[in-house]
């Protein structure tokens, strides 16, 4: 078994494995087999598998069930839950006849070690057994025999063929059906076949007429009549000629009908000719040689021609051609493989491997016209294109794709959310004047998408980004971690991508005040707090200065154990209520939601404390702030001398009294620029509004109030 | 500030309103679910059971541990001749080594040590021995035995080699351990709380979703179809050592030398060892079964917190 592993890619000697040693003649009649084979009345083969008949094929079998795949037709048995082998009847397998051109039908098992568990015959047509009891005794005991015995063409039995005296050639004929059967049925279902490039396809066998071969395109045909050669002939200026061989009948009366196919697949030669000249191509020639499968199947014309009997070594067959490319090849005698009693043949290719299987080629079928004088004209009767269709190729298996694509695919409108909404977030920061100057709007804007964060984001969709996802970043270039384990979660990717674009352009801000789910929480709470008039209390602006460095000592204490002792630092990293309070949906061990319930009550008097003075991600994220490239929130020189509106109004703190905002505490709410674009609030634009309105008031209208205006 | 009645009211029902949300929101989620995997690692039959609310997140968890488990095969894996291990078998040294393969050649030259030989990572050459057809002859077994020696490992950061040469080491008594280790941290880390991690030693990350420890069946050693007894996990691991794994082709005995002798252990017919780590459960189980009940108490002591479950041939059982 491992040696064919080996040898899968290489066609043709695996076919070699598949017919070796075949010592039967059988003779496959193509078209009348199909007819013939129905005799039998053979109905599905579960159907066939009375009780008795599987007991005496596969005795110790508790169940049988039809194995659902493109494999041999075969049952697979089962003693309780285990798979003993498969059952399978040498009629659908294989369609072989016996001494009469009638398939017989016999029905064997096969262990999954590929021993024979027993063989009956249920139905055949063989002349010399028919009403004889002896004979047919004699026959079964020989079949019985085969029990224990290698499902292997040309493995010994232990009875000989010529036990069943009178009828060696059936009870042979039978034994290499259930051997080779038992192998095909097996071996479908236990080897592996490893493709490693497009390969003809050496491997799969099933019976097929000849009318299945065409419809499927393993062959290809033409059925010329009468009619179809006057007008070749017309067509080659030979029309007011005879043609050598003479029509019968009326223009619709068939001259002939012809096939042709590549030979190599056991579909087509071994369907198309039969066992032994398919035997003699694959077997009897040197390694890899190719044969061309030409077949006459009716009418008065064939493609041997008439000479054919008395044809000499030497002499060319003159009928037939076959081209491919630039080359035309031509067979003589030595070069065909015949069938006995059909007029079929395997014409054998030149072994210079010029010939590829996978291109197209042509068969021209050529017929001669008299000539008044005697002479005789020769002229193309048929050209037929043929292609090895897909259905005889196999493929390489296409490459797995890596596992982290599959959570890409699969989380496709997830994805397509979390986008739309970085899109709108996008818009918002970047159109934030227009935002600001519209209170309601900014307040509307803002808590949606707050609450889309906290719900979505967080709770749903569990892409809350964490000081664990930093640290497998940093620790990638140490820990080997494959790249697919980062990949493997789209929507964290997204927004680690998102958020480190934001900090370069904007600050820590954009993560910290919109995308993070528990920020989110804990704004969302204050906001509430806010309207209920809790009372507030902030740190005084030089405390305020020290405890902003909480978040760096817990991102310290986290990235030092991280790498002196990993496992304190999973400990460590529950600093963040994160897990608990978003991916766990505080479903956790009470020590953890006390933590974040004490951590969420103390943001309702000291609007987000954690976030301010403690959390690590964001202390990563303050400290990278310092590269960021853009400041968008407008300020006015009375910003902080004399006016501390904004100061105020901040809600986290992060202007200080010189009226400068301290962008790595900044998580970009935007209330400033609220601030900053109200008439009403602003001290420098109100000033402004009232002079224009006591201008309106008193003076002469400025410019661009129309004159006539209610003031 | 000025605290009036009315204001402390407030804070305390706001105080008290936090938690009731949280407590609301927990009722609402319910227990979690399993999700589950099953598949091959390091040629052995293993699975990943996650509870999880949210079934996608648990399916990404498992595909990013498939890609962890993957990348350790590659270092660890007989079975992959580019395997770091196979290299150093190969050729005796490979440089800029895996800091993964470092460790475990570190931890299992310790185990090593403390159980006195009977745990040996060097094992392989009486593996190849052993798995010839016909009887090893005494001169290939002293051969062979020479080879055994796991002092003889040098595990550095920039190199990894053997002091002698045709030594070659196996990983198999540990380095499933050390797998299962690592998803199961991974796990941890990515906020999973309940899981059973089985990568050919189990491991238990919490217990199971309603608080109490994972179950997991023993089997007898006599009837390997039979579960004997069920031994309860919480946050540790299990290792099971017994001759009835794999049986050599030459008949002499079963996968587990005795390093100092070269035959297959048999004084022990199951060594199951419960530890806070599968890879030192794993060594454990490995070394215990080789040095028999009397040394048992002795070797378990080296490691905090691990407990065992002798079977011995009588199929009578000893709790250590």
């Amino acid at each position: 078994m491992i040696a064919i592993a080996e040898n899968r890619v290489r066609g043709p000697r695996l076919a070699l494995l598949l017919v070796l040693g075949v010592l039967a003649f059988t003779i496959l009649a193509m078209a009348p087999a199909r007819a013939q084979s129905d005799e039998s009345g053979a109905g599905p083969l579960l159907t066939r598998l009375t009780p008795e008949v599987l007991s005496a094929v596969f005795p110790e079998v508790t169940r049988v069930e039809m194995v659902e795949d493109d494999g041999p037709i075969a049952a697979a048995a089962y003693d309780g839950e285990t798979l003993s082998g498969y059952v399978y009847s040498t009629l659908d397998v294989l369609r072989a006849p016996g001494y009469s051109s009638t398939p017989f039908d016999v029905i064997a098992g096969v262990t999954m070690d590929g021993r024979i568990t027993g063989a009956v015959v249920l139905f055949h047509r063989e002349p010399y057994l028919i009403n004889d009891a002896r004979r047919t005794a004699q026959l079964n005991t020989f079949l019985h025999a085969l029990e224990g015995g290698e499902a292997r063409l040309g493995a010994d039995s232990t009875l000989p063929p010529e036990f069943v005296a009178g009828a060696t050639i059936s009870s042979r004929a039978m034994r290499n059906a259930v051997q080779e059967g038992g192998r095909m049925v097996l071996r479908y279902r236990t080897e592996e076949f490893i493709v490693t490039e497009p390969t003809v396809d050496m491997i799969n066998f099933r019976p097929m007429s000849a009318a299945e071969l065409v419809a499927d395109g393993g062959v290809a045909g033409a059925r010329i009549t009468n009619a179809d050669l006057d007008a070749a002939m017309a067509q080659a200026g030979l029309g007011d000629l005879l043609p050598e061989v003479p029509k019968t009948g009326g223009p619709d009366n068939l001259y002939i009908n012809f096939v042709t196919g590549y030979a190599n697949p056991p579909r087509i030669g071994r369907n198309g000719t039969g066992l032994e000249p398919y035997d003699h191509l694959i077997n009897g020639m040197p390694e890899s040689t190719q044969g061309i499968f030409v077949a006459t199947l009716g009418g008065v014309y064939d493609h041997r021609g008439t000479r054919y009997n008395n044809l000499s070594n030497d002499f060319l067959l003159e009928r037939i051609s076959v081209t491919q490319g630039e080359h035309t090849y031509q067979f003589t005698k030595p070069d065909m493989i015949v069938t006995p009693g059909k007029i079929a043949d395997i014409l054998v290719l030149p072994t210079d491997n010029e010939f590829d299987p996978m291109q197209p080629w042509r068969a021209d079928l050529y017929a001669n016209a008299l000539r008044p004088d005697g002479s005789t004209a020769n002229f193309v009767l048929a050209s037929l294109d043929y292609a090895l269709p897909s259905g005889y190729i196999l493929m390489p298996e296409p490459e797995p794709m890596p596992a982290w694509v599959e959570p890409w695919l699969a989380s496709q409108g997830d994805i397509a959310i979390l986008l739309i909404a970085l899109s709108v977030l996008t818009f918002l920061l970047a159109n934030q004047a227009w935002l600001s100057r519209n209170r309601r709007l900014h307040l509307i804007l803002r808590n949606g998408f707050l609450a889309f964060t906290l719900v979505w984001i967080g709770w749903t969709a569990s892409a809350q980004l964490s000081i664990v996802h930093v640290v497998n970043y940093i620790k990638a270039p140490f820990a080997g971690l494959d790249l697919g384990f980062y990949l493997a979660e789209p929507l964290i990717v997204i927004l680690s991508i998102y958020t480190a674009v934001s900090l370069v352009l904007l600050g820590r801000g954009v993560f910290c005040g919109w995308l993070c789910p528990f920020g989110a929480l804990q704004e969302l709470l204050a906001q509430i707090s806010r309207a209920l008039k809790l009372p507030q209390w902030n740190p005084g602006e030089r405390l305020q200065r020290i405890l902003w460095n909480g978040k760096y000592v817990s991102l310290g204490l986290i990235l030092i154990l991280v790498f002196v002792a990993p496992d304190a630092a999973v400990v460590a990293e529950e600093i963040e209520p994160f897990k608990t309070a978003i991916t766990a949906y505080f479903v956790r061990a009470l020590p953890y939601v006390i933590y974040a319930v004490a951590l969420l009550t103390i943001g309702l008097f000291t609007e987000r404390a954690f976030c301010r003075f403690l959390c690590p991600l964001g202390g990563a994220l303050a400290i990278l702030d310092r590269l960021h490239l853009l400041n968008l929130l407008k300020r006015r020189p009375e910003c902080g001398n004399p006016c501390h509106l904004c100061e105020r109004s901040c809600p986290v703190r992060a202007i200080e009294s010189s009226g400068k905002i301290i962008m790595s505490e900044c998580f970009q709410c935007l209330d400033c620029q609220v601030e900053y674009y109200d008439d009403q609030r602003c001290p420098p634009l109100a000033k402004v509004r009232k002079q224009l309105e006591r201008a309106k008031e008193f003076g002469p209208a400025p410019v661009r109030v129309p004159a006539g205006e209610p003031a | 500030m000025n605290l009036t009645r009315r204001r402390a009211l407030q804070i305390m029902a706001a105080s008290v309103a936090v938690p009731l949300g949280v407590l609301a929101l927990r009722s609402a989620r319910g227990l979690p679910q399993p999700v589950q995997w099953r598949g091959e690692a390091l040629g052995a039959m293993s699975a990943m059971t996650l509870w999880s609310h949210d079934k996608a997140r648990a399916e990404r968890a498992i595909v990013r541990m498939r890609a962890e488990i993957d990348r350790l095969e590659d270092i660890f894996s007989l079975y992959r001749a580019t395997s770091e291990l196979s290299r150093l078998n190969a050729d005796g040294r490979v440089d800029a080594p895996s800091r993964d393969l470092v460790h475990v050649l570190d931890q299992s030259q310790r185990i090593a040590e403390a159980s006195g030989g009977k745990f040996d990572p060097t094992i392989q050459p009486l593996w190849t021995l052993h798995s010839a057809r016909s009887a090893p002859d005494l001169r290939n077994l002293e051969a062979a035995l020479s080879l055994v020696d796991y002092t003889a490992i040098s595990a550095h950061i920039q190199t990894v080699r053997f002091e002698q040469a045709g030594m070659s080491a196996s990983l198999n008594g540990i380095a499933q351990g050390y797998i299962t280790d690592r998803v199961t941290e991974l796990l941890g880390n990515e906020g999973f709380e309940n899981a059973v991690i089985e990568l050919g030693e189990t491991r238990a990350l919490g217990q199971a979703p309603d608080g109490t420890p994972f179950r997991v069946g023993l089997l007898n050693p006599h009837e390997p179809n039979q579960v004997m007894e069920h031994v309860s996990l919480a946050g540790a691991s299990l290792s099971v050592s017994g001759g009835y794994g794999q049986s050599l082709p030459d008949g002499t005995g079963h996968h587990i030398f005795d390093p100092l002798t070269g035959k297959s252990a048999n004084e022990l017919a199951q060594v199951a060892v419960v530890a806070p780590r599968a890879m030192l459960a794993d060594a454990l189980s490995t070394a215990i079964y080789v040095a028999g009940e009397r040394a048992s108490a002795a070797i378990l002591s080296t490691v905090a917190g691990a407990s065992a479950i002798l079977i011995r041939p009588d199929g009578s059982r000893l709790q250590v």
